[in-house]
């Protein structure tokens, strides 16, 4: 999978959602794709996260994630029919048993691989640790545990570029072969930005503590997730998907 | 004299903020290295999980409970979740990983994991998450055939193996850098937990800072006076330890900062300022352990008796690290984080987020992430987040570190602008000529104690008594004081702070006594500047027409042309943005030219392979921190040769030497080394394999005085033994003593290559390049142009002085 995913912006019903209802909306459609057993069922759930992902206008994301999963489903799909081998052959190894168990997992990967990235690309993460604070009574501390990590991962990764750099133009080799070797550039390029976040965690920390980390309650935020009419519209559909699911 | 002793410490860590936080920089550190390192060990598709490594790693060094443990399991998996796509599948794995993890740790007993333990707890843990993960994906979340779940097999023990071995090699070095974290050990954040459940009530309890809190009034602009007539701030015969530190960081040290006063703080490396900048905001005694005597006093309150947060209610701190002090992902939130935790009147937040942004001047950066800003915006952030909750006192610990000069000036613009507003400014700094420009109060701190204290005339008069110390003076200064000497001027009353202070007040001399006619002073090289030997043979660096870019349309470097020799030291010099590192960079063939040629000793870049460049060039970056692996000094500048191809033995016993000659500790864990010293270590690390082109990229900031001193006297010993230097660099200073060639680039082209003396007289060139002049050079031309000829190409204040004798003495 690729890097942390992008917020693209919109001000659609979806943008504006709730980030809870979002997460469930998506944790719904993964319930219904595992009790689902029609084909029909699952192309419809994958047609309405697809759909959902246009409206967003992250529909070009949608159908690239698509792609990307497309293929591990294809990969998956391989792998069934090679242990699946009962019932009639109907091409080289490939059963008709096999190749219907291959097609549901393909299709299952994908249905469940999408929804959750998708809400994800229209969801800010630190919007939705706060409403997790907020609406699921998450403590603080570890919505703070998980933004800061998050926020983190940019810095760093500009960090292992420099340290790539300096420990290249030292002579550390990455294009060897070796496994042995392989295993030696590990030290070079892992302990520096290892080192680097523990010598950074307690300035952090410092930093967060002066400025009132342990003050902090519930009610602190300055930014609000109420749950309007839409929130419940959304909750409202992800039953009706469950129970789809669950039917057919 | 107050003698109170306060003793924290001796209790094991505790799950506190510094915990959580520690967990959450592993994770975002293994996700890092997932995506970038994995690729590179990845053979036949298995690679090390490095978050599973990750929260192995947290386990082993925080030994947490085990319901801590499982935590750690959960917040791994919220990483990674938002990175995979199955949702809860990665919990229902990690959780039972985490859990086994903190049970083996907890079973090691008190002596905590040795030996293989980190080894076969990694291995065994790793081993149940993938098959956890394999299995249910399989079967249960796919619905597939079971028997999947064997093809998976191999992936999942090789994956297990070589978390093993990544777990068991990091975690001695991880182990040593986090006990060696000074600070805490999560029992003095223990103590300040304690601290603010009385917090809330002390806040209110003092009703003086509950009314600064309801901001309608005009408030907003002026700064609240909570105990109006108090000074600022007070230490009354302070003295501070650090846990397990053999000497007093500080050494009963008496000061008075008055309201609204500008201080400077400066000294050597190790004098106890940043001690004392932790005193002043609280995280001395609140944070750090070790035995703390006397009393510090901010805003009338003793620091001791209050929580850490009541302290930084009115005083706000400014750390080096500028990643590291921030709590949020975009600037808004940045903000608005002191004054949701401070309480403040829901009303009155927007009020103080506009005023706050509007006053570090950066209202359009509010949308911002920060992880997309410049290091000078990402300070002004800094500056604006706690000048929101309306502080009295700012304490900033050399902010300007890793900064330009433009930005650093801008920096300090803006703490003029605080202190004009009525906040008192503490700010420690290495840049004396911007301090002494700055501030009305300097003082230099030696060895744990305050050596100086006075106003910037006073302070940097004793330029001998300062070099002894360890610190060095404004160059203008400098001549004043050698003007001084013969009786010319009083430095007390007269001293030269800034340029042009310095040239009007040589003029205002000029005129008034009668001008002699003196013999012509030819203008001397600096001290520290070898003579260029004359070119022999071919140059060691040649580049021919070099271009290069990193996107289209727009050109990094642009037909970039000269020649380094043996024993010339080339100085770089541009702002940013000008194509310098990415010019460091075609140097030692990280990056190879779209046009042109860069050709080293021989050896064309783009056909030679950086290893083999890297034998005849070395470089050493602005951050040491970037190459540091070993786990000592010794094996570190070792391993520099072993890339090399030197076989151990050879490189063991040259590293050996290097290090005793730099005065180095060889057994030292370098990352438990001072910032200077790790640069030296890394000096060391470039030295040791005698290169014929060295490059230094900003090889100075951060470093005190003498560290300069070391640095570019070891460089210049590689110049006598042959070596060419190409150095790139915003200190003028150090540019002016030490380069023998100055080639100024602006928008990825070379403006101009010469003799750094001359080039640094033509204002039109260094106007167009954006770069300020060394102050001596700028003072020369200044009385040049006003007539007095005598004094053109002038760069040492010896000569000045001289020349100033001459005339008028």
């Amino acid at each position: 999978m690729a890097g942390l995913l992008e917020y693209s912006e919109g001000s659609t019903l979806l943008h504006r959602a709730n980030p809870i209802s979002k997460v469930a909306f998506a944790v719904a459609v993964c319930i219904a794709t595992f009790l689902a057993n029609e084909y029909l069922t699952l192309v419809l759930l994958l047609a309405l996260v697809l759909l959902a992902g246009v409206y967003a206008g992250v529909g070009k994301k949608a159908v690239s994630l698509l792609l990307a999963f497309s293929s591990l489903g294809a990969l998956m799909f391989l792998v069934q029919t090679v242990i699946v081998r009962a019932g009639t052959p109907v091409f080289l190894w490939v059963t008709d048993r096999g190749a219907d168990t291959g097609a549901h997992v393909a299709l299952r990967l994908v249905t469940f691989a999408l929804p959750l990235v998708l809400m994800l690309t229209v969801t800010r993460l630190t919007d939705l640790t706060n409403a997790a604070v907020e609406v699921l009574h998450l403590p603080y501390r570890y919505a703070f545990t998980i933004t800061t990590a998050l926020r983190f991962v940019p810095i760093f990764s500009h960090e292992m570029s420099r340290i790539v750099e300096a420990q290249t133009a030292r002579g550390v080799e990455f294009d060897s072969g070796n496994p042995l070797r392989k295993l030696g550039l590990m030290m070079p390029l892992a302990a520096p930005l290892l080192i680097t976040s523990v010598s950074k965690a307690d300035d952090t920390a410092l930093a967060a503590e002066q400025r009132g980390f342990y003050l902090r309650t519930r009610e602190s935020s300055y930014k609000r997730y109420p749950m309007a009419t839409r929130d419940y519209a959304i909750f409202s559909l992800c039953l009706v998907v469950i129970v789809l699911g669950a039917i057919f | 004299m107050n003698q109170k002793a306060v003793r924290r410490g001796g209790e094991g860590p505790r799950f506190d903020v510094a915990s959580l936080v520690l967990v959450a920089m592993l994770l975002a550190a293994g996700f890092i290295l997932n995506m970038t390192v994995g690729k590179a060990l990845s053979m036949t598709g298995i690679q090390p999980e490095f978050v599973i490594s990750s929260y192995c790693l947290a386990i082993l060094l925080l030994r947490p409970t085990l319901p801590h443990g499982v935590l750690i399991g959960v917040l791994a998996a919220t990483v990674i979740q938002f990175t995979t796509s199955i949702p809860g599948l990665e919990y229902v794995c990690d959780i039972p990983a985490s859990l086994l993890m903190a049970a083996i740790v907890r079973l090691t007993g008190e002596r905590g994991p040795r030996g293989l333990v980190p080894f076969l707890s990694t291995c065994v843990t790793t081993a149940v998450s993938g098959l956890i993960f394999a299995t249910l994906a399989t079967v249960v979340v796919l619905r597939g055939e079971p028997l999947a779940v064997v093809a998976m097999l191999p992936i999942v023990i090789g994956t297990a193996l070589a978390n093993a071995i990544v777990v068991q090699s990091l975690y001695l070095p991880l182990r040593s850098a986090f006990l060696q974290r000074l600070p805490s050990t999560g029992e003095a954040s223990g103590t300040s937990r304690d601290d603010s459940d009385g917090v809330v009530q002390g806040v209110r309890a003092e009703g003086g800072s509950n009314e600064s809190l309801d901001v309608s009034t005009a408030t907003t602009e002026a700064v609240p006076d909570v105990y109006p007539g108090a000074a600022a701030v007070e230490l009354q015969h302070v003295s501070f330890t650090y846990d397990g530190a053999r000497r007093r960081a500080l050494d009963d040290v008496s000061l008075t900062f008055g309201a609204g006063s500008f201080v400077g703080v400066i000294g050597p490396s190790g004098a106890g300022k940043t001690t004392l900048a932790s005193v002043v905001s609280g995280a001395i005694p609140h944070h750090f352990a070790g035995e703390f005597r006397g009393a510090a006093l901010v805003g009338g309150m003793d620091t001791c008796e209050v929580a850490l947060t009541d302290v930084s209610r009115v005083v706000g701190s400014v750390l080096q690290d500028i990643d590291a002090q921030m709590v949020a992902a975009d600037v808004e939130d940045e903000i608005l984080y002191g004054l949701e935790n401070f309480g403040f009147e829901r009303s009155a937040i927007e009020k103080r987020v506009s005023y706050a942004l509007r006053t570090a001047g950066i209202e359009d950066l509010r949308r911002r992430e920060i992880s997309t800003l410049s290091g000078g915006q990402k300070q002004k952030v800094a500056i604006a987040a706690i000048l929101a909750i309306s502080p009295r006192v700012m304490v900033l610990d050399e902010p300007t570190a890793a900064l330009d000069p433009a930005s650093s000036r801008m920096v300090f613009e803006t703490l003029r602008e605080l202190n004009a507003r009525g906040i008192t400014v503490i700010v420690i700094e290495q840049k004396v000529a911007l301090l002494s420009e700055y501030c009305d109060r300097v003082i230099v701190l030696s060895q744990g104690s305050v050596a100086l204290d006075g106003s910037p005339r006073e302070v940097f008069s004793h330029s001998k008594d300062l070099r002894d110390i360890g610190v060095d003076s404004p160059r203008v200064t400098r001549i004043s004081n050698g003007l001084a000497v013969t009786g010319v001027l009083d430095p007390a009353e007269k001293g030269f702070l800034t340029v042009s202070q310095a040239r009007d007040g040589l003029l205002g001399l000029l005129s008034s006594t009668p001008v002699k006619a003196a013999s012509h002073v030819a203008p001397s090289a600096s001290p520290h500047r070898l003579a260029t030997p004359a070119p022999a043979g071919d140059p060691m660096l040649s580049l021919r027409d070099v271009s290069f870019s990193y996107g289209v349309g727009k050109a990094s470097v642009d037909h970039v042309c000269f020649d380094v020799g043996a024993g010339e030291l080339v100085a770089v010099v541009g702002q940013n943005g000008a194509g310098k590192t990415t010019l460091t960079k075609l140097m030692n063939g990280l990056l190879k030219p779209g046009d042109g040629s860069v050709n080293i000793c021989g050896l064309d870049t783009r056909r030679a392979r950086t290893s083999e460049i890297a034998q005849k060039v070395s470089t050493l970056f602005q951050n040491p921190d970037h190459q540091i692996c070993r786990q000592t000094v010794l094996e570190e500048v070792a391993f520099s040769l072993q890339l090399l191809g030197v076989p151990d033995d050879e490189a063991f016993q040259r590293a050996a030497d290097v290090v005793s000659y730099f005065g180095l500790d060889p057994e030292a864990a370098p990352f438990t080394l001072s910032r200077g010293q790790r640069q030296i270590v890394a000096l060391a690390s470039v030295v040791v394999t005698n290169p014929k082109v060295m490059i230094l990229d900003e090889p100075t900031s951060g470093l005190d005085y003498r560290e300069c001193m070391t640095v570019m006297d070891s460089v210049n010993a590689a110049r006598e033994r042959g070596c060419a230097v190409v150095m790139v660099c915003h200190d003028m200073e150090v540019v002016s003593d030490y380069a023998t060639r100055l080639i100024v680039m602006a928008n990825g082209r070379v403006l101009e290559d010469g003799e750094p003396s001359v080039l640094f007289s033509r204002a039109e060139l260094l106007g167009k390049a954006c770069i300020a002049p060394p102050q001596v050079s700028e003072l020369s031309q200044g009385l040049a142009d006003a007539g007095f000829e005598r004094f053109r190409g002038i760069t040492e204040v010896k000569d000045i002085v001289d020349v100033m004798k001459g005339l008028v003495g």
